[in-house]
This record gives C-alpha cells, sequence and structure tokens, in this order.
C-alpha cells in the first residue's frame, strides 16, 4: 500500500464506509454487487484499505483483495487463487486443498463452498477489486468471466469494484446485480481535516495547513489525492526553505502525473488533452459545441478528445453537457491563476 | 465491451411471430382469381409494419429480399405466376403525385424480365424531356397523360399474364396535405386533386382498373385515418371491385418477445459466435424473467425492444427498474390484473428511466463514430450521406465548403459505417438509400433532450449549428447546379445555326442525346431536392421567415409545371408544423413580447393555412383553370365570411385579416384580368387593396379593424411582395385599358416593392413587363434598357423567353426589324422547346411583325422581300391558330385580337406591294385584292372582338390600320369615311387638338396610344389630301401647257387650294399628335418621310402655297404650343424607370 493511502491519514466518508459495513455485514442484500464509481484522486483505494482496516479481525469475513494487474493469464489466477486458498486456512480449518488438475472454476467452487456451508461458524467471502479501470478492456472481459463471475455464482458471496465512471461491466450476470455507488470529492472541511491530520502525523510540524489553505484560490482542497500531492510538495519546499510553497508546475504534475500510466489507453496526448482543459476551464459545464468553438476543433474531434478525457476519468457528463471533474477543474484554475501572477 | 455501439438493436434475419398475418397475406397474393385485393396493414410506429412487407420479399423468392428466406418450408407457392414489386416507401414524397407515382411503380416491377412496359418508356422519355425543359403546363400535363395511358396499357398486358403484387409502405403520407378544411368544406374537390397519388389510387380502385393485382398498404392508422376509411368504406367512387381487408399488427406478446430475444441471439451466435454480445444475449434469452420485464416495460414494441435490450447489453449500468424481476416489475408499473393493463404514468416514467440511458450512451461514447452519426441523424431528421457527414464531422469550425476538401479513406470510414448501422433496429434508408431513424426513435431522442430546461436549450443551440453546416453544404451545392444549368443554356444558343431571316421559323436548339438529356435532368431534379433540402433546414432555424421568404419564393418560382414540387414544398412545411417534439428546439422570435412559443406555433400554422388558400388560387391560374381559379376563390371568400372574426389567434381573425384577403384578392382578380372577365372592377378592387395593404406598412396599422403594423414583423417581405405583385397585375389591368402611363407608374411600384423584398423573380416579370409599357409610351430607349435588366434577373428559360419576346416587341415598335428578329426568333425556339403554347403564339406574332417590317427596310437581307412576308405569314398565322385554338391559351382575347391586328397588317402590306409589282408585274389584281380581303377581314375582326371585350386600344389600333388598308386599297372614300367615324367617336375627349384652344398637356393624358394612333390617322388624312390634290394639279396641268398659267391657275383654284389646305393641315395634326405621344415617336420620322416625298415633287407654287396652309394651320392649332414630354429630365426618367422615391420634403417643395 501507498503510504500516500496510509490508513492512519484516513479522514472523512463515515457516511459510506458506514452504508459499505452494514451491506458488508447484512445477512440478506438486494444487490451483491457494489461499484463504486469516482475520477482518479477522489479516495476510492483509501477508503476500501480503510474499510479492509475496519473489517480486519472480524471472522465471519474472509476479505479476499484481488490483484487485477498480476492475473493476466489463467495460470497466474491458479496461482493466486492457491495463495487465497492458503489464506483461508487461517479463517477456517474446513478448506480443502486444490488438488492437481483442478480447474480454476473448480477451486473456486470448492473454496465457496466451504466458506460458506463448511466453515463453523461460517465465513462470508468479501471480494475487493480496486483500480478495475487500469486494466485493458479485453482483460476486464477475461477476468470478469473467468473469475469475478465465478465467484458470483456463489450467493454468500459480495463483490466491491472501484473504476472510473466511464467503465461499464460487460457480464450479463454482473450488470444485473450490480449497484453503482458515486463518491463525491470532500467538502472543504474535510479536505482541511486531511491536511491537518496530516501535519499532525509528524513530530514536528513544517506546514501549518492554515498557511497552505489561501494560497491556490479558487481550489478548496477537495480531492483527497491532489490534497496528498500538494501538501508533501509544499512540505519538501518548507524544508528546503524554498519559495513559494506551491507552484503552479506542482499543481499540474500532482493531476497529471498520476494519469501518465493510463495515456496509453487515449488516442490523445496528455499535452493536448492540458491544453485543452485550460482551454475550456472558465465554463462550468459544456457541449461539444462549445468545446469546438473555443478549441476551434471540427466536431470529431473534439468528440474525440472528450473520449480520451472521459476515458482517463478527467471529465463527467451529464446528457450532453460535460464538465471537468470537480477537484481538478478547481486546481486547474488555480493553476492558470498562479501562471498569469508569474506573468504579470 | 468490445462490441460494435449500439450492435445489440441488430436486426433479426427471421421474422419473429406475425404467422396469422403472414398467411392471411399469402392468400390474397395466391388465391385463384383475377379481382384486385388491397390489404391494408395498420400500426403504429416500430411496430414492424415495414419488416412484414421485407417478409413477403423474402417468402415470395424476390431478388432484392433483404433476408432470403433459406428454409423451404417458409418459402411461398409459385414464383412464375407472381410478380412482387420492390417495397415502395412513400415516404419519398416525390409519390405524392400519381405520375411520379407510377414511374416508381414501373421501376419497382423492372426487376422481372417480364414487366418490360416498352410503351409507357417511351412515353416517360417524352414527358421527361418535357419536365426538363420547363415546359408550360398544358404540355406537360399532356405528356403526363399519355405516359399514365401507356402505363396502364402495359400494365394490363402484364396483369394478364401475372399477378401483380404492390408494396407500400409509409401510407400515411397518402393523406391530404394541408388545411383539412379545405376539402372537408368541400371548397376543394376530388378533382382538383387528381395529381395526387391518393386520389388516383383510390380512382383505380373504384373503377376496377387494376386487374389480377394485390395490394399491401402498411401504414399508421392514426395519421392515414381520412385515406383507410375512405378506402375501407369505399366512398371514393362508384365501384365496390375490390376485395378489402386489414390486417392490424399487434405489439409481441410474451412468448413473441422471448422469441424475439432467441431469435436475436441466434443471430448473434450465427454470425459472430465468439463475441461478448453473443454469449451475454444467450444468457437474455433464456432468462424468461427477464424476457417477461422487458415484455411489460417495451409493452412488446419491437422498436423499444431493441432500445431496451441494448441499454441491457451496453449501458454503463443497467437501470434499476431491468434488474427486477417480472413480479416485481409488475408491482412497479402498477399492473392491474383485471384488465391486464399497467398504469399509463408510472410505465412511462420507467420507460424514459431506461431509455435515458440509452440516450446517455450516445453521448458517453463521444469518440465513436457510430454515436456521433446517431446524434447527427437523430438532429439532422433527415437522410444524410457519408459526405454531409465528412463535412459536419471533420470540417475545422468556420470553414467555407468551396474550400473543403474531402479525405477518401476518412469518405470510406464514415461509408462503411453508415453500411453498417443498416442492419439497426431503429434505423431506417430513404428511398435515395440515406439512413434516417425511426420515428419512434426521434421520439424518443426529442424527449430526452428536453429533459430539462439547460438540456432543450443545449440541444436547440446543437441543432441549430448542425443546420446552418447543411445549409452551408446545399447552399453551395445550389451554386454549382444553378451555374451548371446555365452552362447548358449557354451551350444551347451558342450552338444555334443562325442564318436568313427567312429560315427564322426552321432554327431550333441541337439535338440533345439521350445520355446527356439524362444528365441534364438529373442536375435539374437535384437542384430541386437541394432546393427542397434548404427550405427544410432553413425551417427549422426560423420557420416564420421561412414561410415568408424562401417557401414563398421557391413555390412562386416552380409554379409554371411542377406540381409534385409544390406538393414537396407544402409537405416539408408540414412536416415542420406537425413535428411538435421538434418545435421545443426550434425558438421562434416573438412577435409581441406576451406571446408563448405555443402561440407563435399555432399563429404559424394559421399563416400556412391562408397562405394555402391563395397558393390553391394560384395553381388553378398557372395550370390556365382560370375559371376555377375565380370559383374557388369566391367560395373560400364565402366560407370566410361565416368565420367568426372576433379575436386574434383564431382562423377566422388570420383568415378575415386583410392581409390574407389581399393576398387573395391579388390573385382572384388576376384570374378575371387575364380572361377580362368584369375587368372594371378587378382593377378597382385591387385599387382598393393596394391602398389597404400599404397600411399595414405603416406604424398605425389599420386601428378600426384592430390590426396591427408588420413592420419588423416576418411576413413583412410576403407583405411587400403581395403589394408589389398587385401593383404588377394593376399593370397588366391598365396596359388592356390602354393606359400605359397609369400601368407604368403601377409596375414602377412593385418594381420598388420587389426590390426591397429582394424577390428576383417577380422583380424579372415587372421590369419585363414595365419594359414593354415604355415602349408603348414611345420611351424606346428607356424600354430597351429596362427590359434587359430584366432578362438579367430570369433564372428560367421561360423567364428568358419571354424576355427575348419583349425586347422583339420594342424593337418592333421602335421600327427595328433588324434588332427585333433575332431576338423574336430566340424566343420562338424555346418556347418551341418548352412547348410553352401562349409563349410561343407571343413570340410568333412578334417574328411575324419584324419579318413583314424587315421586308420593306432598306436592306431585308433576303433575295426576295416575298420569302420574307411569306415566313411572317406562317408565323402569325400559327400564332393565331393558338390563340384561337389552343384550349385554356384562348381564354386571353386580348391576345388573339393583337395577333388578328399584325395578320391585317401583314396582308395589307402585302397588298400594297403586290399592287405595286402590279405595275411592272400584270396578272397581280387577283393576289392584291386577295390579300386586301384577307386585311380587311382581320381587321374587322379585331376590331369586333376588341370592341365586344372592351380594349379600347386595340379597338382604335385595329380601326387605323383598317383606315391605311382602306388607303392602300385604293379606296380612299372609304378610308375617309373610317378617319371621321372614327374621329367623331372620339370627339369631346380631351385628349383632341382643337382649333383656337391650347392643346393638351400630354402628361395629363393617360390614353397615350391615342396621340400615336391619331398621328397615324391624320397622317393617312393628310396623304388623301394630297393626293386629291395632286390629281386636281394634273387636270388643270391637262388644261394648259403654260407653266406660268398653271402655275396661277393652281394659285387661284379652290379645290386644289382646299386640298392643299387640308394636307398641310392634316400633316400638321399627324405630327402634332406625334409630338404629344413622345418626342421620340417613331410616328414623327415617318409623316416626315411622307411629307418629304410630297414635297419634293412641287414646284415653287405648290410648295409656297403648302408653306402658307401649314403656317395657317400652326397657328390655327397652336401646335407650338404643344410641350412634348421631355425625355432628356431626370426625374422624369427615374420616377418611369424605377417608381417614386421622392421624399416627402421635397414633394413639398415641388407643390
Amino acid at each position: 500500500m501507498s503510504e500516500l493511502f496510509s490508513p492512519h491519514l484516513f479522514v472523512g466518508r463515515e457516511i459510506e464506509l458506514e452504508e459499505l459495513i452494514v451491506w458488508v455485514t447484512a445477512r440478506d442484500v438486494f444487490r451483491r454487487l457494489i461499484t463504486l464509481a469516482a475520477p482518479p484522486g477522489y479516495g476510492k483505494s483509501w477508503l476500501l484499505y480503510e474499510l479492509e482496516k475496519r473489517l480486519a479481525g472480524r471472522r465471519d469475513l474472509f476479505i479476499i483483495r484481488v490483484p487485477l494487474l498480476e492475473l493476466r493469464s489463467r495460470a497466474e489466477m491458479l496461482k493466486w487463487l492457491l495463495s487465497i486458498l492458503e489464506q483461508a486456512k487461517h479463517a477456517c480449518s474446513n478448506i480443502r486443498d486444490a488438488a492437481p488438475g483442478d480447474t480454476l472454476e473448480s477451486i473456486i467452487f470448492r473454496l465457496l463452498e466451504d466458506l460458506c456451508q463448511h466453515c463453523g461458524p461460517t465465513v462470508r467471502p468479501i471480494l475487493i477489486v480496486d483500480n478495475f479501470d487500469e486494466v485493458h478492456p479485453n482483460e476486464r472481459e477475461m477476468l470478469e468471466k473467468q473469475l469475478l463471475e465465478q465467484f458470483w455464482r456463489n450467493l454468500c458471496v459480495r463483490i466491491i469494484i472501484a473504476t472510473r465512471d466511464e467503465f461499464g461491466l460487460s457480464s450479463f450476470n454482473l450488470r444485473r446485480g450490480e449497484e453503482r455507488k458515486y463518491l463525491s470529492v470532500f467538502k472543504p472541511p474535510e479536505g482541511q481535516a486531511q491536511l491537518e491530520k496530516r501535519a499532525a502525523s509528524t513530530d514536528t510540524p513544517v506546514l501549518p495547513p492554515a498557511e497552505l489553505l489561501p494560497l491556490i484560490r479558487p481550489y478548496q482542497w477537495t480531492n483527497p489525492g491532489l490534497n496528498t500531492c500538494l501538501y508533501e510538495k509544499a512540505k519538501r519546499r518548507r524544508l528546503g526553505q524554498q519559495n513559494p510553497l506551491l507552484t503552479p508546475d506542482d499543481l499540474k504534475n500532482c493531476w497529471l502525473i498520476p494519469i501518465e500510466s493510463r495515456s496509453n489507453q487515449v488516442s490523445v496526448s496528455l499535452a493536448v488533452i492540458e491544453s485543452d482543459l485550460k482551454a475550456i476551464i472558465s465554463e462550468e459545464t459544456w457541449t461539444v459545441e462549445t468545446f469546438a468553438q473555443i478549441c476551434n476543433y471540427s466536431r470529431s474531434v473534439a468528440l474525440n478528445h472528450i473520449d480520451s478525457m472521459m476515458t482517463l476519468g478527467l471529465l463527467s457528463s451529464e446528457r450532453q453537457r460535460y464538465k471537468v471533474v470537480d477537484g481538478l477543474r478547481e486546481i486547474i484554475r488555480a493553476e492558470v491563476g498562479l501562471r498569469r501572477g508569474e506573468m504579470s | 465491451m468490445s462490441n460494435p455501439t449500439f450492435g445489440a438493436a441488430r436486426k433479426t434475419d427471421h421474422l419473429v411471430s406475425r404467422t396469422k398475418e403472414l398467411s392471411q397475406i399469402q392468400k390474397a397474393i395466391y388465391s385463384p382469381g383475377a379481382e384486385t385485393r388491397l390489404i391494408i396493414i395498420e400500426a403504429e410506429g416500430g411496430m414492424g409494419k415495414t419488416r412484414l412487407l421485407q417478409e413477403v420479399l423474402n417468402r415470395t423468392g424476390h431478388p432484392n429480399a433483404p433476408y432470403p428466406v433459406q428454409d423451404p418450408k417458409k418459402k411461398w407457392g409459385a414464383t412464375d405466376c407472381i410478380i412482387v414489386t420492390d417495397l415502395l416507401d412513400l415516404a419519398n414524397v416525390q409519390l405524392y403525385t400519381f405520375h411520379h407515382f407510377i414511374w416508381a411503380l414501373r421501376d419497382a416491377f423492372s426487376w422481372h424480365k417480364a414487366a418490360k412496359f416498352a410503351n409507357f418508356d417511351r412515353a416517360r422519355a417524352y414527358h421527361q424531356r418535357k419536365l426538363f425543359e420547363q415546359a408550360d403546363f398544358a404540355t406537360i400535363r399532356q405528356a403526363e397523360e399519355q405516359a399514365e395511358i401507356s402505363f396502364f396499357r402495359d400494365y394490363q398486358a402484364l396483369a394478364n399474364q401475372y399477378r401483380l403484387v404492390w408494396l407500400l409502405d409509409t401510407a400515411e403520407q397518402l393523406n391530404f396535405i394541408g388545411a383539412p378544411w379545405l376539402l372537408n368544406e368541400g371548397l376543394l374537390t376530388f378533382d382538383d386533386l387528381s395529381f395526387s397519388t391518393q386520389q388516383r389510387l383510390a380512382q383505380l380502385l373504384a373503377q376496377d382498373k387494376l386487374p389480377n393485382t394485390t395490394i399491401l398498404l402498411a401504414g399508421r392508422p392514426q395519421k392515414a385515418k381520412l385515406y383507410f376509411d375512405r378506402l375501407k368504406s369505399k366512398e371514393n367512387g362508384a365501384g365496390y371491385t375490390y376485395q378489402l381487408s386489414s390486417i392490424p399488427l399487434e405489439n409481441f406478446n410474451r412468448q413473441e418477445t422471448r422469441e424475439y430475444l432467441v431469435e436475436l441471439a441466434k443471430n448473434w451466435s450465427q454470425q459472430e459466435p465468439a463475441s461478448q454480445m453473443a454469449a451475454y444475449l444467450k444468457l437474455m434469452a433464456h432468462n424468461e424473467d427477464q424476457a417477461d420485464v422487458l415484455w411489460l416495460y417495451t409493452g412488446g414494441q419491437p422498436v423499444r425492444l431493441a432500445l431496451y435490450i441494448d441499454v441491457l447489453a451496453e449501458g454503463k449500468k443497467v437501470p434499476e427498474a431491468l434488474q427486477v424481476s417480472f413480479a416485481e416489475a409488475k408491482t412497479q408499473v402498477g399492473w392491474d390484473e383485471a384488465t391486464d393493463q399497467a398504469d399509463k404514468a408510472k410505465l412511462q416514467e420507467i420507460q424514459f428511466q431506461i431509455e435515458d440511458e440509452f440516450i446517455n450512451l450516445i453521448f458517453d461514447r463521444a469518440g465513436e463514430l457510430r454515436s456521433q452519426i446517431l446524434r447527427i441523424l437523430a438532429q439532422a431528421r433527415r437522410g444524410l450521406d457519408e459526405h454531409h457527414l465528412h463535412f459536419i464531422l471533420d470540417a475545422d469550425p468556420g470553414t467555407k465548403v468551396e474550400s473543403w476538401e474531402e479525405d477518401p479513406a476518412r469518405l470510406k470510414e464514415i461509408r462503411e459505417e453508415l453500411r453498417n448501422m443498416v442492419g439497426l433496429s431503429f434505423i431506417k434508408t430513404t428511398p435515395a438509400g440515406q439512413l434516417i431513424l425511426q420515428d419512434e426513435m426521434y421520439s424518443i431522442y426529442d424527449k430526452h433532450a428536453a429533459a430539462d430546461e439547460t438540456t432543450r436549450q443545449d440541444e436547440s443551440r446543437s441543432r441549430q449549428v448542425l443546420y446552418h453546416q447543411l445549409l452551408s453544404l446545399v447552399n453551395a451545392e445550389i451554386k454549382q447546379l444553378t451555374g451548371q444549368i446555365k452552362s447548358y443554356r449557354l451551350a444551347d444558343e451558342r450552338d444555334l445555326r443562325w442564318e436568313s431571316p427567312a429560315q427564322a421559323l426552321s432554327l431550333r436548339f441541337g439535338f440533345v442525346a439521350e445520355t446527356e438529356l439524362k444528365t441534364r435532368s438529373y442536375v435539374n431534379e437535384r437542384l430541386f431536392q437541394a432546393q427542397v433540402e434548404n427550405l427544410f433546414y432553413e425551417l427549422r432555424i426560423d420557420p416564420y421567415k421561412t414561410l415568408n421568404n424562401t417557401y414563398f419564393d421557391l413555390a412562386e418560382s416552380r409554379r409554371l409545371s411542377n406540381l409534385e414540387g409544390d406538393a414537396q414544398l407544402l409537405n416539408e412545411l408540414w412536416r415542420v408544423l406537425n413535428d411538435e417534439l421538434a418545435h421545443q428546439f426550434i425558438q421562434l422570435s416573438p412577435l409581441e413580447e406576451t406571446s408563448e412559443q405555443s402561440e407563435l406555433w399555432e399563429g404559424l400554422e394559421r399563416a400556412a393555412q391562408q397562405e394555402e388558400v391563395a397558393r390553391w388560387i394560384k395553381r388553378f391560374l398557372f395550370s390556365k383553370q382560370y375559371h376555377r381559379a375565380i370559383e374557388f376563390a369566391e367560395q373560400v371568400e364565402a366560407f370566410i365570411n361565416t368565420l367568426p372574426r372576433k379575436s386574434r389567434g383564431t382562423l377566422g381573425w388570420t383568415l378575415g385579416h386583410t392581409f390574407s384577403r389581399g393576398e387573395r384578392a391579388c390573385w382572384h382578380e388576376f384570374a378575371r384580368i387575364t380572361i377580362g372577365q368584369d375587368r372594371q372592377n378587378a382593377i378597382r378592387r385591387m385599387e382598393e387593396t393596394v391602398l389597404d395593404l400599404q397600411r399595414l406598412l405603416t406604424p398605425e396599422g389599420i386601428p378600426e379593424r384592430g390590426e396591427k403594423n408588420f413592420l419588423e414583423h416576418p411576413a413583412q417581405v410576403r407583405l411587400q411582395g403581395v403589394i408589389g405583385t398587385i401593383y404588377k397585375n394593376l399593370g397588366l389591368g391598365y396596359t388592356g385599358q390602354g393606359q400605359f402611363r397609369k400601368a407604368a407608374k403601377a409596375y414602377t411600384g412593385g418594381l420598388r416593392y420587389f426590390r426591397e423584398a429582394e424577390i428576383e423573380g417577380q422583380l424579372a416579370i415587372t421590369l419585363n413587363n414595365l419594359s414593354r409599357v415604355l415602349s408603348e409610351l414611345g420611351r424606346q430607349t428607356r424600354a430597351v434598357r429596362v427590359c434587359q435588366d430584366g432578362l438579367n434577373h430570369r433564372g428560367d428559360e421561360a423567364g428568358l423567353a419571354y424576355s427575348y419576346n419583349t425586347l422583339a416587341l420594342i424593337y418592333n415598335k421602335n421600327l427595328q426589324p433588324d434588332n427585333a428578329w433575332p431576338e423574336a426568333t430566340k424566343a420562338v425556339v424555346y418556347f418551341r422547346r418548352l412547348e410553352d403554347a401562349r409563349g410561343l403564339g407571343l413570340a410568333l406574332r412578334q417574328l411575324g411583325e419584324a419579318l413583314r417590317r424587315l421586308a420593306f427596310s432598306s436592306h431585308p437581307s433576303v433575295h426576295s422581300r416575298e420569302e420574307l412576308l411569306n415566313v411572317a405569314e406562317d408565323a402569325t398565322l400559327e400564332a393565331l391558330d393558338i390563340f384561337t385554338n389552343t384550349p385554356n391559351v384562348n381564354a386571353e382575347v386580348m391576345r388573339r385580337i393583337e395577333v388578328e391586328i399584325e395578320l391585317g397588317c401583314l396582308y395589307r402590306d402585302y397588298m400594297h406591294y403586290v399592287k405595286d409589282l402590279s405595275d411592272s408585274h400584270p396578272g397581280q389584281e387577283t393576289r392584291w385584292r386577295r390579300f386586301r380581303d384577307k386585311a380587311l377581314q382581320y381587321l374587322d375582326e379585331a376590331v369586333t372582338l376588341a370592341e365586344t371585350h372592351q380594349y379600347p386600344s386595340h379597338q382604335l389600333d385595329a380601326q387605323v390600320n383598317l383606315v391605311w388598308t382602306n388607303y392602300y386599297a385604293g379606296d380612299a372614300n372609304q378610308a375617309e369615311t373610317l378617319c371621321n367615324q372614327i374621329l367623331a367617336g372620339l370627339a369631346n375627349k380631351p385628349f383632341l387638338i382643337h382649333k383656337n384652344q391650347a392643346p393638351p398637356a400630354p402628361e395629363k393624358i393617360d390614353e397615350t396610344y391615342v396621340f400615336f394612333q391619331l398621328g397615324k390617322l391624320w397622317g393617312v388624312k393628310g396623304r388623301i389630301a394630297f393626293d386629291q390634290f395632286q390629281d386636281r394639279i394634273r387636270v388643270i396641268e391637262q388644261e394648259s401647257s403654260n407653266k406660268a398659267a398653271v402655275y396661277e391657275k393652281v394659285r387661284m383654284d379652290a379645290e386644289a387650294n382646299q386640298n392643299l389646305r387640308a394636307a398641310a393641315e392634316a400633316f400638321v395634326l399627324s405630327l402634332g399628335y406625334a409630338q404629344l405621344f413622345s418626342a421620340d415617336s417613331s410616328g414623327i420620322g415617318i409623316a416626315f418621310d411622307q411629307l418629304y416625298n410630297y414635297l419634293k415633287k412641287f414646284n415653287v407654287v405648290e410648295m409656297e402655297l403648302f408653306y402658307k396652309y401649314q403656317h395657317q394651320a400652326r397657328q390655327d392649332y397652336r401646335v407650338t404650343e404643344i410641350k412634348p414630354e421631355n425625355l432628356a429630365d431626370v426625374e422624369q426618367f427615374l420616377l418611369e424607370s424605377f417608381g417614386d422615391f421622392l421624399p416627402e420634403d421635397v414633394k413639398q417643395e415641388v407643390r
């Protein structure tokens, strides 16, 4: 786990956590699959770690975190499943071993049967699938079909998938059982609380959040991921006695660098995307026509750029209006403002 | 998912269910017997009517079957006894007119080798040529009738061997387009609609004209109700011959819905077995509970089913409503087990949620070409092809179409995507092969695009951007096509082989090969379709403005010969008016601050109805049904008078509005003037109307009627057009009365409005008419200038030909036959190609006059004058035949009189010529007498006709020519008698020059033609007097050989002096009248020529005497006081060329 998402620095999301814990532990639920959907940096992973932390120690639950990026073939899945089998034995002694030649499906079937029926008391498996959007679409389909659906078949299993809003599931069964929950950005006080907790976590606080908060208006410290990144950068500058504490480049890098790894998923370069976002940022919400006009793009180019930005989770859409996701919109405005200030 | 977007909505290869319906159809096709069988397939949109018709193609083994049947059990009987047409979609508005319909029907049979239709094909080619040449209505109608006769002859022959099966889709298009009350109130009759497919089809069925035929007619029951009811009740004529049955298509039931899912899954498994979609659909198909939920929400409506399946398979998430069990779903929709019905409101709410997910798919998949195309199609509401889409998608903002370069690779990509989309359930293909959406899809898209105010406004703006882009494309095409048509015309004119004027009548345009003709026809048709497209988008940008401008202009310019074109325009207008969902995205500019959008749309509809009434009068007029135009106008007026006219916002108010009444009066009275019926009153009514209408363009409006002004109103331009047209029609009325000065004023009044409103077509016609009147006023240079300006505004061949004809007329009036004959010849050549009888008659008359005058000019350009006179005779006789015997054309009596006068003049001149010859060529007596008799006959006839129909200028013209004829025939007494009769008839008129009285002021006299004719009349009187003087001199000379004695005798001879005094007086008066007519009058030159010819032979005494008498006459008649109009006066020139633009303060100053 990244230090950035350290559970001891976790703040907020109490309602969401409460709902998830109730859902995980309830005897019967309406939907057995929850998709947590939110743009990058909103704290999906952090929330899942926190959930895992809060559920730790419960003997009626068996948390299975699915390391998506390591499961690119059936062999890798099998290997991982055997390791899960070993972990499960700690939760329940009735777990049967896999025999040579067992298929993936039969191992999962038996594991779930053992956990849900043969253990005493029974144990409910909870599958946590994070960063679902980072997997290539074809691999996602395979994972859904060969792994997630196999778990899904047993009625005692519950699955939580975290993904950007852009993505939908393809499996007929999973789609029919899905409930989608959307995470919003922090309220400003939550963001402030996050900074304060982070500042307090060091022995000698070098950077009081109050000093930081007004620096990059209109950003109101609502994006947990950006908050962490910005605070750490500012802290380093303070330690190095550099000024200013945050530069426009810091602001840019905090949202741009985390998506660099996914730039191969889109047809437009990140430099162009950055330029598009800056061009449209003065609008709260906008249509493709407005975007095309402002950027002087043809309709198809405008739509392709929008599509790329949506794939990267930088835009959301409601009917025919698009908007830069909350938090990101303000940080880009702040960056533009800082650059103007530098120029003047 | 890696599947193509919206892939789940693919059409199924096999038809689901519909077994009973297919069996019924099969019987109607294969049962023995030769009777006509009509099956009406009724269902609302998206229920599978088209799919059922396609299944008929499949099962009958049609070569164009979209899903050929493999299973032999499903194939229907023998195919050697039936011929099934291709599927004909009546959504193609061209099929609204019957002649287009039978063309399409013939083509729909053409796949079968036995369907030859050889007679029809020939007749059709001829008709097409006429259409291309924009021939006059009568010719086109005749060609059309001949084509139709040929069609049914061929059809009967084919039906003797085969049962002929018609597949007609979208039958609701057969409903009457336009204001229904015109039909309901009996103001229009079915005969008036005889050009329409709806009327003719009903007639054919009633008259048992379709033996051994099965017609499958599919349409929406609500929209096609009137027509279906008419066919069902068989109230369409005397016959009750056809067998009728009806197939109401029901929605799928639960079982059929499951079958549909299974079929869809099977299709995917067969075509793309490895796809995720195939697996997904397979699971869905076997989940009966899920199928039942789908059935419940979609009501089993096929197109909705396809959409919902797509949402299930591809939506970002499955909507809550679709995740529930059937039992839960029933609860959600408030299912009532007793009635087996859902609560409508609850069901609609759930449907909206699910469909919202589908619409979101379009926007979520912004980068996918299919999504992009789908949204453009949903917004455009018209078929588009890859070229349109390429421009819309890929042109940078502000790109001009002229500088746009297509990328072949991208075009190919779009074309392939379009091809793939054809298979989707909610996509339809237009008859032109372009893609459109199912009506239900448009409706769903519109509802969601207006889900909230922001979305509605966004959609509205987005559509405006799109329509402007499409407009720029179509306008560029119009420009290019117009240029192409012009180049054809110029090439044709360039290729004319000009030889001697004696060959004028045999001049023809070069032969146009069939392939070239087809290309030209295509270009012509494409131009019209582009104009319709332009109208379509303009109506969606600014309907009020478009109704009053583009729609009005297009209708005007297409009026002469293209009824189906006109029907198409009407259809486009009513499509917008009836498309209430689309209204949400069209922002109408408020006419008043309080106007609600819905009120504005209602107002627009009333405005369209108002226009339609006037349009029907025009339709009758331009199809030369003058009496029907008058009858219809009177009946409509009577009906409108019964409507309450209490308040704004009612039809009674709109139709009773001064503007509305004025527009109808404009054409109603024009019909009367054209046929000379109650002309005085028609003119008076138009004079009153125009004054009324002009008040609507003042800030006050017409307060006593509660009518506000039209300043800044969208209909202002149309009102200006109507006022201009009334002025133009008044000009025609005054011309008939011989009141040319008034006519010129009316025409310039019209010009002012046409210029301001930029109505090119009417501007050109008015300039042309004005030039003719200027010529009658003796302003020859001015006339030529104005006429050529009008020529430059002409766009169509008929218009050009009329301008050439007028130029010839002006040159003839100005005694310039060498200029006149080529113009007249061009007009003849064009009118012959156009087969425009009226135009041809006019042009032949001008050609006749030009050749007659050329024959007696100093350089006739031919070996023998007789050669020209003979051709002139041929031309003029042909003109007379046209204006006497051509139905409808002969209703214009004034034209016949003009030709009779010209014929009289021709024979008079011929007689004169032959008589001169008789000195050197004996034996000509009989010839010249024959010519004399003919001349007298035609001129007498002209006088009688003109008197009967009250054309005073024509009457005087014919009378004066009679005088000349008698004079040339040597009957001076008769000539003198006639002269005196004419003068007696004109006694006490203000335009006469009296002894010892001040001469009339020419500018105060409206009947300027009288001056011209009196000039001619006094000219002949002068010649008679001179002749008598010369006769007397000869007697005196015989009495004495002494020169001095003769001189003295002449000086003292009372008779000689009396004759010479009379001659001097006559020439003084002749020239006085010529001056009064115009300082530029050709009569002045002619009089001086004649005078010179006499005087040059005079001796000193005779000269002295003549000088004395002319001096006396000048003093007696005070001709030196004549003040001819100053043709060099700028203000006069301005008033006559452009009209009265003098500012009010300047007018005050002048006063």
